[in-house]
């Protein structure tokens, strides 16, 4: 009896003590641990839909819009964006989305990379689990891309600087400098060549199926168009030639007729690859594209001029269709360059509602363009002509298109390449790399009209102006230290 | 009953050690309180001549060995001592006197521990129900701004029941929660909750401030903690109702921006180029209609009208409170019911609350035994203003009236969809921002809330000095939000344009919690001669439940949806032109759940030694593990040593004027644990590319601890010319470590530009200074009383992870960096500023090289505030004034209103008429047109100073003399007006400054002012 006296309330102290522990458990309902996620080939599919989920190509397009030729500010814009008035420094939004956007699609694939290892492909799903590894490789590789294209300071440089090689999950405690452009470009190209050598591959990938929705999802076709343009920018025109060549011959331009459909997302025509997008439009207005949807940006006049012929009569008689497809139908067009209101009509709508639309990244118009490069290169001005002229009558109602004169040096015919580019890429987010690239062989500078100045119009020279590098962003600089030294020209690095 | 916990004793017999005096007794009693039958915690029984002492508990009771011939002396400050000499009878009940009303009579501490002002060790500030009851704000928190020393109480809205914001000893913490830890009954919770609180069942309101005090709550007590007691009934007392009633109403107060009437804006318009005066009556750029000006005779035509006449209403005040106390010999009853009513000043807000409270003590016949319940209900129901405190100005009248054009008029609104055509038709929002708020009124937003709090304390001698007690809690709050927009407003209208959905939208969310506390202590006094020890150990458990839903439902039928009603939902409809992908459902439903759980575990212990009542040190050290740590950094450690030297009881003091003087000293520790960051790699499955399924990695940061707030604080209470003047002054260094921050990382780890970590360290320094003064002491004559207190508080970054430009290591909390504006220039009406080496420029960096530091900050340096007490003859009046200095604020209102790119679309200050026309011109507003007009923004043209002095509260009443209720039913009757926020004196223009300090004030709810008048009851 004495002895259950002390026993007992031990036990219920005990009790008490033990019970108590469940107030400081971590765990809470719903938590999902690495270790029980990728169970099954569908859980594979769902975590490279993760790694997709981080691709965004907006960032270059309204960085491109605000800080070129493209627009002018709209009168009751009272938020114009510092970078239309050319000021960018490592606190401006665009190096800062830029830089660490796609990084984080680098490090969600390699999250995915190292976390689908552990999963033992069942007989029948190798061909898919492959594949799954390919297109987070790719995805890996045209993140890297896009950054070099940004930050490094000369493309065909393999010396420059470039970026940081994300090559493996990077813990916090790691703290990496940039690396060279030529080492970046080596691991771009092993990750592309593996996952071409998976892809491209008809039990995998069949051409025969490659609808519209199909073009939302990397492809061999990507890849080859991802080499084509990379070679261009790198000034390597023999590679190419090679990708730009093949897919001419696979993909026909759209026409006349069915070039606006791109637009609105009805069709694919010509459309290599394209991301599941958002609300592009929004770049340039409030509420809608139309002239009472409180447009924030119009088309400034030097392109809408390059855009709109006024011979033609009113913009719905404009034979050009890139005129009616660019400027939307509610414009206020006048010739005055101060009173002109032209609307970004690019992105107005898609089925998904209004400003919303796929971002296109690759179009085989781009390849047209890539294939007059390698002519220009070659000084066969009758070449870069001939590529012009095949993509310009496609636009225009069959007889009607104007002739493109042939270039007779060199620098007519960059300039205008860089002129055609300019018309049909515009919106694209492709101004700013091409002026980079371009601008000095083409023998001009950035073209505003003095209508759509606002507080700062300057003429930059991208041939000799810093601010056609991005700088490092301030986190960047701040939270990791080897880069600190390593900060673009003409950029605070503290 | 002394059976059934012989077990108990025999566990604890190593605890206990028997003392038992020679031919003694056991005399024991209850005191209380002669005015109000409530018992006296904390009153000294001294046996005379003798150190034999103790202390009523916090029921009033006492026990004491004493032989029969002595002389029990009952002692409390505030109290007139009695001495009792003891006869056969071994019960003495005693009822105190009060000498003064002194707010400080009993300190309380944490844990229901209290002591006598002389016996403690910690800086704290206690404020009776006379300063938060019978006011007529619905959270007792308002109440107490301004009462009490180095407490920074900021009514951030004044929508009726909206929370205060509360400092205690300056911001300590970079990204953590700043407000304190409340206990109320001994229940630990969160200030959010208080708009359920009834502040008439308010006893009493501790505030704790050094770490003497606070550390005792360890993980939770890094911001202070505000110790509160509702009302309860005294033993032996019999039926005592109390009425309580306030009725009254409250207004708006006026800004001093000065918008112009409709015949000054016209010609305004006109001279500028823009708008109706310049002939443009669409309100937009594109479509201009009329190019030729107004006339001045088609000007004078014109009527003006108030916008903020329509908007704004006298809001309306209404409570009823009924309580009944009552005691027996064993037990005793507190029970309450509240009716509150509160209308705003501003269309469509109220407060609504009903409240139940009910609280019971009782004892065993051998007083061994002793237990409380409390428990309350209470149901609230807020209409809200929705954009409160937005910059929007279609759904918030606080900014968007007082920008309303005068030449516009209620009239002129032709109904939503006459509104939502002139929109689409290119018109201006500006131009039609009050039609649109007239419209948006239509729309309804509510929150509902229940709470319930109930508490059960027990408490049982086990032998002579070992106590075991045991409390056990349960705090549970529902909320649920309605936000409802009409199918037939212009925002229904228009966001069914958008979505393609049916007009109108209804959301509701509802949240939940349940906390469930225990906290067991064992308490054990041991006396030696002149040695006095008192230890306990504590274990406290805390975990909360939350759940938490909700939907959205696009699509509503104007004629049978409801408010918060599911009548009138649209059917969803779906969409059959697109298929594959981009078909999707119109009048879809959206919904959301939550569930969580959340707990603290603590082992504590205090020891606390008195010598002689001379000497004291406390020491206290706590354990506490967080479920939001993982690994090694669950468990936090927490201590504090404190001490007295109660310097009046020294010989030396003998004939001074000092009756009372005390030395404390404080250091200690405590931790931060609210802040909101993952510790643990987590997945998450949710929705991917192209409309997917997909599985996402989570960040985390595993390293992650409380951030710790380490005190040092000395201080001295005193009292002179017995109470006369008496007060306390505090000086305290306040440093927090390992702050929880966003530390920058590099874009490669790929999770965003920052991650949480514990890194860097800020300091709080400061003093504090409450002072009391009885200017003129009569008996049935005049009495006058002035109460005072002030703090001083400077907040420093002292280490940082970044190289931000807003905070600096070295440099003070929320210190301005900003170009310097000077003037308009008088040569060429632009604006001049400033550039960081002191020349005169008009245009400065816009990148920041010529901003400098302003040794300006958003919070103040000085806060506090000053009253008088004053009766005569059962007349009494009370003023309290309060008062902040050193803050400084960016007037939004202000730089809109005076901005002349606003001219055409919305109404603008009469500033504007005394703009630069020509050179040599000296004047404080620029030209029209000026041309430097984006340098602006990041300089101080539109700081203004927002030090403030209020007259907080003033109060005149009149308590009928007892003699002439002797004949009639009841016992007392008090009948008095009221005011609320009845004049402020600041450079700040706005309705109410204080809305500037927290948040820049843009489009916040002002603090009203209330008038009432109420009566008081008893019977």
């Amino acid at each position: 009896m004495k002895n259950i006296k002390i026993l007992l309330p031990l036990v219920v102290l005990s009790l008490f003590v033990f019970s108590c522990q469940d107030a400081i458990d971590n765990n809470q309902p719903g938590d999902l641990f690495e270790k029980d996620v990728y169970t099954s080939l569908e859980d594979i599919q769902r975590g490279l839909n993760g790694v997709y989920s981080q691709l965004e190509g907006t960032n270059e397009i309204s960085f491109t819009t605000l800080f070129t030729d493209e627009v002018k500010a709209s009168v009751n814009n009272n938020s114009i964006s510092p970078l239309f008035d050319q000021f960018l420094t490592r606190d401006s939004s665009t190096p800062q989305s830029m830089w660490y956007g796609s990084y984080a699609a680098i490090s969600r694939a390699n999250i995915f990379l190292d976390a689908i290892d552990v999963y033992q492909p069942k007989p029948g799903e190798e061909v898919a689990y492959n594949g799954f590894i390919a297109q987070a490789k790719v995805i890996r590789a045209w993140s890297h891309f896009r950054l070099l294209t940004y930050f490094s300071t000369d493309l065909t440089n393999d010396n420059a600087l470039g970026c940081i090689l994300g090559d493996h999950v990077i813990n916090v405690k790691e703290f990496l400098p940039r690396s060279t452009n030529g080492e970046i470009f080596a691991f771009i190209n092993q990750d592309l060549d593996e996952a071409f050598a998976v892809m491209n591959n008809p039990s995998y990938f069949n051409y025969a199926n490659n609808t519209s929705e199909l073009r939302k999802y990397l492809s061999p076709d990507f890849i080859r168009a991802f080499k084509a343009r990379m070679a261009a920018y790198r000034g390597d025109y023999t590679t190419a030639k090679i990708y730009a060549d093949e897919l001419i011959n696979k993909y026909s331009l759209a026409t006349y007729s069915t070039y606006s459909g791109i637009w609105n997302d009805s069709n694919s025509n010509e459309v290599i690859f394209k991301l599941f997008g958002g609300s592009i439009g929004s770049i340039w207005a409030t509420n809608n594209a139309t002239f009472s949807g409180q447009p924030k940006y119009l088309i400034g006049y030097n392109l809408f001029s390059l855009l709109y012929n006024f011979s033609d009569g009113n913009l719905a008689s404009q034979k050009d269709i890139r005129a009616k497809s660019f400027i939307e139908s509610s414009s206020q067009i006048s010739a005055n360059p101060y009173a002109n209101v032209a609307l970004v009509g690019k992105y107005a709508q898609s089925s998904r509602g209004p400003l919303i639309a796929d971002t296109k990244i690759f179009r085989v118009s781009e390849m047209y363009f890539i294939r007059a490069e390698v002519a220009a290169e070659q000084h066969n001005y009758s070449e870069v002509q001939a590529y012009l002229q095949a993509l310009t009558d496609e636009r225009f109602p069959v007889g009607q298109s104007p002739s493109i004169n042939t270039p007779t040096s060199d620098q007519e015919a960059w300039a205008e390449i860089l002129k055609q580019r300019r018309i049909e890429l515009c919106f694209e987010g492709h101004r700013w790399v091409d002026l980079k690239r371009l601008a000095a062989k083409a023998g001009i500078v950035l073209d505003r009209n003095s209508a759509d100045c606002h507080d700062v119009c300057d003429a930059l020279n991208p041939a000799t102006d810093y601010r056609f590098t991005l700088p490092i962003p301030r986190n960047e600089l701040d939270g990791n230290t080897p880069i600190k030294v390593q900060q673009n020209p003409g950029y605070d690095s503290n | 009953m002394k059976s059934k916990f012989t077990w108990i004793m025999t566990l604890l017999l190593v605890f206990c050690i028997q003392i038992s005096f020679a031919q003694q007794k056991t005399i024991s009693g209850t005191v209380t309180s002669k005015a109000d039958k409530m018992s006296v915690p904390g009153v000294n029984v001294v046996v005379e001549g003798t150190n034999r002492g103790v202390q009523t508990d916090f029921d009033g009771k006492y026990e004491i060995k004493a032989s029969v011939g002595e002389k029990l002396v009952f002692s409390s400050v505030g109290s007139k001592t009695q001495v009792v000499k003891v006869s056969t009878n071994n019960v003495i009940n005693i009822q105190l006197e009060d000498e003064n009303i002194l707010l400080e009579a009993v300190v309380i501490e944490g844990y229901d521990k209290t002591r006598t002002k002389a016996m403690s060790n910690v800086a704290s500030t206690t404020v009776d129900s006379k300063v938060t009851g019978t006011r007529p704000n619905a959270t007792f928190v308002q109440s107490l701004q301004n009462r009490l020393a180095g407490v920074d109480i900021n009514t951030g809205s004044g929508q009726p029941g909206a929370s205060s914001n509360v400092i205690i000893r300056g911001i300590g913490t970079a990204t953590g929660q700043t407000s304190p830890l409340y206990v109320v009954d001994g229940i630990p919770m969160t200030s959010s909750a208080f708009r359920s609180i009834n502040p008439e069942d308010i006893e009493s309101t501790t505030v704790l401030s050094d770490a003497g005090a606070t550390a005792i709550f360890g993980n939770r007590g890094a911001n202070g903690v505000i110790v509160v007691y509702t009302k309860k009934g005294g033993y032996d007392t019999g039926l005592k109702v109390k009425y309580a009633s306030t009725v009254g109403f409250s207004i708006m107060p006026k800004d001093d921006y000065g918008v112009l009437n409709s015949q000054q804006l016209l010609k305004l318009e006109k001279e500028y180029g823009r708008g109706t005066g310049f002939g443009q009556f669409n309100g937009s750029e594109y479509n201009v209609i009329n190019t030729t000006p107004l006339t001045d005779n088609e000007i004078a035509t014109y009527k003006t009208y108030d916008w903020q006449d329509y908007f704004f209403n006298t809001g309306l005040t209404n409570s009823h409170d009924l309580s009944f106390s009552q005691g027996g010999k064993n037990v005793n009853s507190y029970i309450s019911f509240g009716y509150f009513d509160q209308t705003g000043i501003a269309k469509n807000t109220d407060l609504k609350r009903f409240s139940f409270r009910s609280n019971i003590n009782g004892k065993s016949t051998d007083e061994r035994f002793n237990y409380g319940t409390s428990f309350s209900l209470n149901y609230s129901k807020q209409n809200i203003n929705a954009g409160e405190g937005s910059s929007n100005i279609v759904n918030n009248p606080l900014t968007g009236a007082k920008i309303g054009l005068p030449y516009l008029s209620p009239e002129g609104y032709l109904g939503s969809q006459d509104l939502l055509d002139q929109y689409l038709n290119g018109r201006e929002l500006l131009y039609t921002t009050p039609w649109n708020l007239m419209d948006y009124l239509k729309n309804v937003y509510y929150s509902e809330n229940v709470k319930m709090i109930s508490a059960f304390r027990g408490s049982y001698k086990l032998a002579k000095a070992l106590t075991l007690s045991s409390a056990l809690n349960i705090d549970a709050s529902q909320t649920n939000n309605v936000s409802w927009n009409n199918p037939d407003s212009f925002v229904g209208a228009y966001l069914s344009l958008v979505t393609l959905n049916s007009p109108g939208s209804q959301s509701e969310n509802f949240s939940r919690y349940a906390t469930f506390n225990s906290n067991t202590k064992l308490n054990y006094v041991y006396t030696i001669g002149k040695s006095t020890i008192d230890a306990s150990i504590f274990m406290e458990y805390l975990k909360t439940y939350t759940k938490s839903f909700g939907y959205s439902k696009n699509g509503l039928n104007p004629k049978s949806s409801y408010p918060g009603a599911g009548t009138g939902f649209e059917p969803v409809i779906r969409n059959i032109q697109n298929s594959g992908n981009n078909a999707y459902d119109f009048n879809a439903f959206g919904g959301s759940s939550g569930l969580s759980h959340s707990g603290l575990l603590s082992y504590f212990g205090t020891v606390d030694y008195d010598y002689d009542r001379r000497f004291g040190l406390v020491s206290t050290i706590r354990r506490d593990g967080s479920y939001r740590f993982v690994g090694d950094n669950q468990w936090g450690t927490f201590f504090s040593f404190s001490a007295r030297w109660n310097i009046d009881r020294e010989k030396f003091m003998d004939g001074t004027a000092f009756n009372m003087l005390k030395l404390r000293a404080s250091y200690g520790s405590n931790g931060n644990q609210s802040i909101n960051a993952a510790t643990r790699f987590l997945y998450g499955a949710g929705s991917g590319y192209n409309n997917s399924q997909a599985y996402l990695p989570g960040f985390a940061n595993p390293d992650l601890k409380w951030e710790s707030v380490y005190q040092a604080n000395i201080g001295i209470d005193f009292g002179v010319w017995q109470n006369k003047l008496s007060g306390k002054v505090d000086v305290y260094n306040k440093f927090t470590k390992d702050l929880f921050q966003a530390n920058p990382i590099s874009a490669a780890v790929g999770f965003g530009t920052a991650q949480s970590v514990n890194f860097g360290s800020m300091s709080n320094k400061g003093v504090e200074l409450t002072l009391f003064y009885d200017l003129l002491k009569q008996k049935d004559g005049f009495n006058i009383g002035l109460n005072a207190n002030g703090a001083f508080n400077e907040t420093k970054w002292v280490e940082l992870p970044y190289t931000g430009v807003q905070e600096r290591e070295g440099h003070i909390y929320g210190e301005y960096w900003m170009v310097r504006y000077i003037g308009v220039n008088p040569d060429t009406g632009n604006l001049l500023f400033l550039d960081k080496d002191g020349n005169k420029t008009e245009n400065p960096d816009q990148n920041g090289a010529d901003n400098v530091y302003l040794n300006k900050s958003s919070r103040p340096k000085y806060t506090g505030g000053f009253g008088v007490d004053v009766d005569y003859k059962g007349f009494y009046f009370n003023a309290q004034f309060g008062y902040s200095i050193g803050a400084y604020a960016f007037d939004y209102d202000l730089y809109n209103l005076r901005n002349d790119e606003n001219i055409g679309f919305t109404n603008v200050s009469s500033d504007l008429l005394r703009a630069w026309k020509q050179p040599g011109d000296i004047t404080d507003v620029p030209k029209l047109h000026f041309t430097n007009a984006s340098s602006d923004q990041n300089s101080t043209y539109g700081l203004v100073n927002a030090s403030y002095l209020k007259i907080r509260n003033m109060r005149f009443g009149y308590v009928v003399p007892s003699q002439i209720l002797k004949k009639g039913p009841f016992t007392s009757i008090n009948i008095f007006v009221q005011g609320e926020n009845l004049h402020t004196w600041s450079e700040w223009r706005g309705k109410d400054v204080e809305n500037a300090i927290f948040g820049g004030g843009l489009g916040t709810y002002p603090a009203s002012k209330i008038y009432t008048f109420g009566l008081q009851l008893e019977f």
